[in-house]
């Protein structure tokens, strides 16, 4: 579904980025499909902060697991322009530096080539809600774009896998640490998609053990989980 | 759908890092395993997951172990061996067009890349390092190793002086080199003339531009059928290594071992200055074998034999330093020491007049019999005589620990086992050795087999070889027409099982003394050795040594080349390690032994081990078809 009003001003858009932005419009997403059927997109986003609304987008990764496996060539990795740069503080987080920053793509740029990307499957993400919320704020604010697409999130579906595992498990680290899993970079958008995606290996693989055989099942299991969580407590 | 991928991104160029790691992708070129990274999927398979079944249809695609543990399981259940990080599979089905044999279990949680089998046989055709490891596995791991070791030994070398000095020093001649358009009847005719092993080409500035050795030319011009018209350069080696000539002599050792080449340019102010070759730097050495045999024959006085002795340790160390193989290496100590041991003898035995006019034959039993001597090595003889009476043979005897106790004082320790010449069971005439013989043949107890696998392996080491070749025909005459002792040999053979571990990669020992270990000796090179006997002593033949038993026998049984060639390399791969693991232990004051900690190796070594054990399997395997065992 497109939300084709913005309104802020957008940036304007020459005739094929237009043609490449009207081919998103309508995107078919089967979550009835068995699990290991399913083309999942699992991305990473690194921004200038941890405030959704306000902190730029710096870069996105990711990676797409089909038929329950990661291809190496489905990757993506796009770093965005700055107008200006972001606080030195981040830059020790992110290992982004100045020039860095500056020499990316330009952001409507690299959104439409993540939007093509991940066309036609549903995200997956380690707190997914943060990466959900920069990405479908810098659609709006860059295409005027809102797809409403189904977002999963890894931090929630480990814990409801593998409960005895949970209480010592919170940050990705955590559950990569769990599995063995070896990050080949730490906080590089595509190297935390990458490890995000074994873990999502490991999940789907876990899922198919208890039963869950489509996505749907696995969304009503986080949903119920969710509905348990915010009436009981 | 255009995805706009960049070329390699970073995720592409962590996995081609991570993967080069691993043979053969270390040896293969950058575009290659980058092509084939970009080809690979990523799978993940639970703890006790299948990856692979039994199949008719051959393999989708190649797996490589990416983190994790596979188990290889047979048909009939047994788990036979275990894959781990950056081990392929199931590469014999996919190079052959066949389904898997076995089943794959995931051990523990494993990750594996994914190459489609299209993808895969593209590959084979792309690269020949590649090509090479896949078709010739063992050899070309054992290739990397051998590099390696030679690299490390050469950087170890580095504290002495004499690999400090500046190369220029070893230049013996005026550089000779040719130009491009030479044609290659002249520039073959220099080198003869100039009795040179290889030639440079150099432009006009005096620039080395390429260079052919006498082993180029054997493959490119005389095989090839090139004319001898054509110019030089065509059959050159392009842009050929080269180093300053006032650059360290240590520096050539070690780009001569990376690079697998003997012949060096080296360059002053980019002009050619000199070639050196891998002789200049090793005639460096101190000691060699011409030394230490022509001063064995000079020496008079029995109580100089033991610095000799130990001078040959300590050439075979710097011999294993230097990268030479083991059936090379154990070939050369045995002969040596059998100088040692002729020389002993001689010094005893001539000055002894009641010996005057005896016939008498000193054997070499054991590895000693075998030429397969390592530096950890117990004395392993006998005597045969022809008839002596009762006088004669005490004063046979008396010679004979006389000899036994000099080859102890030259670092021969006494065999624990009494195995000895001077040990009177040991010390028989011709005919009361076939009687021996014949014993065991009949009885075949496990104590008469133990005797035969020691003393069948006998060869004349001094006095007069004759009775010991006539023994030899008897004894084969004898075995050949026993089938019932060649079967329990084979049985007694089989009980000793390599070592692969079902649990870990290998079965460590649970003895006390050597906790977390495998004998080297016992679990790795005796089957070998076991089998080539029982193939030897069944042929007939009169080889001792099992490498060349193992020929023999292979023309004799039909086995193909390709497979003898492995257990060739797998067999002197394991003496290797018992050299190398017996040099690390001498070089810090232990007694040498054959029990090695496989956590110690390398991940390249210890996945030869494996593989020279699975060849050791596979010997048994034919040995126990043989015998219907």
């Amino acid at each position: 579904m497109i939300w084709p009003f913005g309104k802020r001003r957008l940036p304007a858009l020459d005739a094929s980025s237009c043609a490449r932005r009207a081919a998103l419009a309508r995107q078919k997403i089967d979550l009835r499909m068995p699990l290991a059927g399913l083309r999942w997109c699992v991305v990473d986003v690194e921004t200038g902060g941890l405030d959704t609304v306000r902190d730029p987008l710096l870069s996105i990764g990711a990676v797409a697991v089909e038929q329950g496996r990661i291809a190496l060539h489905q990757s993506f990795e796009a770093g965005l322009t700055q107008t200006q740069a972001t606080g030195a503080a981040n830059i020790l987080i992110h290992g982004i530096t100045d020039s860095e920053q500056r020499a990316g793509q330009a952001p409507h740029e690299a959104l439409l080539a993540w939007l093509e990307f991940a066309r036609d499957s549903p995200r997956v993400a380690f707190h997914a809600g943060f990466d959900q919320a920069v990405l479908q704020r810098e659609a709006h604010a860059q295409l005027g774009l809102s797809p409403r697409l189904p977002w999963f999130d890894a931090a929630v579906i480990a814990p409801l896998l593998f409960p005895a595992a949970a209480p010592h498990c919170r940050q990705l680290d955590d559950w990569l640490a769990h599995f063995g899993i070896a990050a080949y970079a730490r906080h590089g958008a595509l190297a935390d998609a990458y490890a995000t995606a074994e873990l999502w290996l490991v999940l789907i693989a876990a899922a198919q053990r208890e039963n869950i055989i489509t996505a749907h099942q696995l969304q009503r299991l986080t949903q119920a989980r969710r509905w348990l969580s915010v009436n009981l407590n | 759908m255009n995805l706009a991928i960049p070329l390699a991104n970073s995720l592409h160029r962590a996995t081609l890092d991570a993967i080069r790691r691993q043979a053969p992708f270390a040896a293969m070129g950058e575009d290659a395993v980058l092509w084939l990274v970009q080809r690979l999927s990523v799978a993940y398979y639970a703890q006790g997951e299948v990856l692979l079944e039994p199949a008719e249809q051959p393999p989708d695609a190649l797996r490589i172990v990416k983190q994790g543990t596979v188990d290889g399981v047979t048909a009939d259940g047994h788990s036979v061996f275990q894959l781990t990080v950056g081990e392929m599979f199931p590469l014999g089905a996919l190079l052959a067009g066949r389904g898997a044999a076995n089943r794959y279990v995931a051990e523990t949680d494993t990750f594996c890349y994914l190459l489609p089998a299209a993808d895969f046989h593209a590959l084979l055709a792309m690269s020949p390092a590649f090509h090479d490891f896949c078709t010739r596995r063992i050899a070309s791991l054992l290739e990397e190793s051998q590099r390696a070791v030679q690299s490390e030994y050469a950087l170890a070398l580095d504290g002495e002086p004499r690999f400090a000095r500046p190369l220029a020093s070893l230049i013996r001649r005026a550089p000779f080199s040719v130009a491009p358009d030479t044609p290659l009847a002249d520039a073959l005719a220099g080198m003869e003339q100039a009795r040179i092993g290889s030639v440079v080409v150099a432009d006009a500035a005096g620039a080395p531009v390429g260079i052919l050795t006498l082993k180029d030319v054997l493959a490119r011009v005389t095989l090839a059928g090139v004319p001898l018209a054509t110019p030089i350069s065509a059959v050159m080696t392009p842009a050929p290594a080269t180093l300053p000539d006032d650059a360290p002599v240590a520096d050539a050792l070690v780009l001569m071992a990376r690079q697998g080449i003997h012949h060096l340019p080296l360059v002053k102010g980019g002009a050619l200055a000199g070639v050196i070759s891998e002789k200049d730097i090793f005639a460096l050495r101190r000691l060699s074998v011409e030394g230490i045999t022509s001063a064995l024959s000079r020496a008079d006085d029995p109580a100089r034999l033991p610095a000799l002795a130990q001078d040959i340790g300590d050439l075979a160390h710097s011999l294993l330093a230097q990268g030479m193989d083991a059936e090379n290496l154990t070939a050369i100590i045995s002969s040596l020491n059998d100088r040692v041991t002729e020389r002993i003898i001689a010094l005893e035995s001539e000055p002894d007049r009641k010996l005057a006019g005896l016939r008498w034959c000193w054997l070499a039993l054991g590895s000693e019999g075998r030429m397969e001597q390592t530096l950890a090595t117990d004395q392993d003889n006998a005597l045969i005589f022809d008839a002596a009476d009762d006088a004669q043979h005490a004063a046979l005897l008396a010679f004979a620990q006389r000899v036994n106790a000099r080859l102890d004082a030259c670092g021969f320790p006494l065999c624990k086992g009494g195995i000895m010449a001077g040990n009177p069971p040991w010390c028989l005439s011709a005919e009361d050795w076939q009687r021996q013989f014949a014993q065991w043949i009949d009885h075949g107890s496990p104590e008469a087999l133990l005797h035969a696998s020691i003393f069948f392996d006998f060869r004349p080491l001094a006095g007069d070889a004759a009775l010991a070749l006539a023994l030899r025909a008897w004894l084969n005459r004898t075995a050949r027409n026993n089938p019932r002792f060649l079967h329990q040999m084979a049985g007694n053979a089989l009980r000793n099982r390599p070592p692969l571990g079902v649990v870990r990669d290998f079965v460590l020992s649970e003895d006390d003394a050597h906790p977390n270990t495998i004998d080297l000796k016992l679990n790795g090179a005796t089957p070998f050795v076991d089998a080539a006997r029982i193939f030897a002593l069944a042929a007939g033949s009169p080889q001792t040594n099992t490498a060349k038993r193992l020929r023999e026998a292979a023309h004799a049984l039909k086995i193909p080349d390709a497979e003898l060639a492995d257990w060739n390399r797998a067999f002197h791969f394991l003496q290797l390690l018992r050299l190398r693991h017996q040099h690390g232990q001498q070089r810090t004051g232990l007694p040498p032994d054959n029990h090695l900690d496989p956590d110690t190796l390398n991940p390249l070594d210890r996945r030869i081990l494996k593989e020279a054990l699975r060849q050791a399997r596979k010997v048994q395997a034919r040995l126990a078809m043989d015998y219907g065992l």
